[in-house]
């Protein structure tokens, strides 16, 4: 929303996507940044870029890791040539740093994109982003429900009334509020549409495990 | 971006335990025991910050498949799991959280080795959040109850009526690759807290902590045949459950819970 802190936003909208080097259920992979602040916000995020280049995984000054197979990798940098085929511009990344063998692409944000192009409406399962504009509310609500999927979204404002109202538009099972990912064993988790059947965690992730036995006995 | 801050791209040296873990003859767990497979058949475990091949995992035919689901029916069957009072299975569940914990620096390095994450990542987020996860859900054990309802056209005191809530039996569960141990405790432990039993088929790709997993349960005092694991199948995952003889199957069919 146009009200965000960019310098909070931006690297809270990185560690949406980049964290698990994009191999999240939930990642944030579809970013709509409000016209006035979206130059900005492209900023931000792509600054943050640099803190989630690569390295092996035991390299304890690294955030972000290799994909976890030459299949993923492929997968993933498909879409990335399919997105620059199809139009899309790249603010960030776009490619794999050299290594001698490891599966690692660099975090990557496309701009530019059109909602039918495939890196918007399927799930690439790495670290890019797709970002594009809204003006408001109920158009960038239609435009987050336009998918097949629905599990995690995230909202970034302080206008609380926005943010109500949007949590209440947003067809996802789970709605984070500035912040992302933050998924806690007490509370349901699952997805709408697509996105899955049922919910785990809490009491109705171990009643998802049980059967119900109705007994009637005449006195 | 690489070019400007010159990162060294080879993978650090394993520790002397990992190097252990890694080095382990292929196995499948069932009934709480490390056997071979049938056909003697394993599939490679990379590590996708090199490309190279670091194990080897057992990878399990059918009739594994149906030794291991054979073994959970009657583990759950002859109520050795099931049966236990509620405050029982919930402690074990309990001392297998801390058995995580105790291991958690080896956990978090063979998951950085197996799926990619930095050890940090692990660390911090993916064995916390599996310890945090089992502990919350044992509690659930001893709380999981039916209900008593009236019935609404029967006349007070001519009927007693309840719902009693079972466990469905043994549950089958397919684990991403993402979050390796996480996502296995995930399902392992309602299935544990309902009383159910189960066999737990870890992605091909990332199968070493569900496997280390495998020997605290044990050690946590889980009953026999209370989990089984059984690492890559060489078939997508799809045809386990085709695999399963009608005979095998209760007349409340058990219900396979896919992964998220």
């Amino acid at each position: 929303m146009p009200d965000v802190d960019v310098a909070t936003a931006g690297p809270g909208a990185a560690g949406a996507i980049f964290f698990n080097a994009g191999q999240v259920c939930v990642a944030g992979s579809r970013l709509y940044a409000h016209s006035s602040i979206f130059d900005q916000v492209i900023e931000g995020i792509s600054g943050a870029a640099q803190f989630w280049a690569p390295r092996p995984s035991l390299d304890p000054e690294g955030h972000m890791g290799p994909l976890v197979s030459s299949e993923q990798f492929d997968r993933v940098m498909g879409y990335i040539d399919a997105g620059k085929k199809a139009g899309a511009s790249v603010a960030v990344g776009g490619d794999a740093p050299g290594s001698d063998g490891g599966y690692y692409v660099n975090p990557t944000v496309l701009v530019n994109v059109k909602p039918e192009m495939s890196v918007v409406q399927e799930e690439i399962f790495g670290p890019v982003v797709v970002a594009q504009r809204f003006d408001d509310l109920d158009e960038v609500a239609k435009s987050a429900n336009d998918s097949c999927f629905g599990l995690g979204a995230g909202i970034w404002t302080k206008d609380i009334s926005a943010m109500h109202k949007l949590a209440a538009k947003i067809k996802s099972g789970t709605v984070w509020g500035n912040c992302h990912g933050v998924i806690d064993p007490a509370l349901p988790f699952g997805g709408f549409k697509q996105s899955g059947l049922g919910r785990e965690q809490a009491r109705q992730g171990v009643e998802a495990y049980t059967e119900l036995k109705s007994v009637i006995i005449m006195l | 971006m690489n070019e400007m801050t010159k990162i060294s791209m080879q993978q650090r040296e394993y520790s002397e335990g990992a190097k252990k873990a890694l080095a382990r003859a292929p196995a499948l767990f069932i009934n709480n025991e490390w056997v071979n497979s049938t056909h003697g058949a394993t599939l490679e475990v990379i590590d996708p910050s090199s490309g190279k091949e670091v194990s080897r995992l057992a990878d399990a035919s059918d009739a594994d498949v149906d030794r291991a689901v054979a073994a959970a029916r009657a583990a759950f069957d002859d109520g050795r799991w099931s049966d236990l009072p509620p405050i029982v299975r919930e402690t074990m569940m309990h001392k297998l959280a801390d058995l995580i914990g105790q291991h958690a620096d080896e956990f978090a390095e063979l998951e950085a080795i197996d799926n990619g994450k930095p050890k940090g990542m692990a660390a911090a987020i993916d064995i916390p959040g599996a310890i945090g996860m089992m502990h919350y859900t044992a509690g659930w054990a001893s709380k999981l109850g039916g209900e008593m309802i009236e019935p609404m056209s029967m006349p007070r005191g001519t009927v007693h009526s309840y719902v009693r809530r079972e466990p469905v039996g043994v549950a089958a569960l397919i684990v991403p690759w993402n979050f390796p141990l996480l996502m296995a405790v995930l399902k392992i432990s309602p299935a544990l807290a309902a009383g159910c039993t189960m066999v737990l088929k870890p992605a091909e790709q990332t199968s070493l902590t569900a496997l280390r997993l495998a020997d605290l349960v044990a050690e946590a005092g889980s009953p026999p045949a209370s989990s089984t694991s059984s690492p890559a199948m060489a078939t997508p995952p799809g045809t386990v459950w085709s695999s399963i003889p009608m005979s095998t199957r209760s007349p409340s069919p058990d219900r396979p819970r896919s992964a998220s």
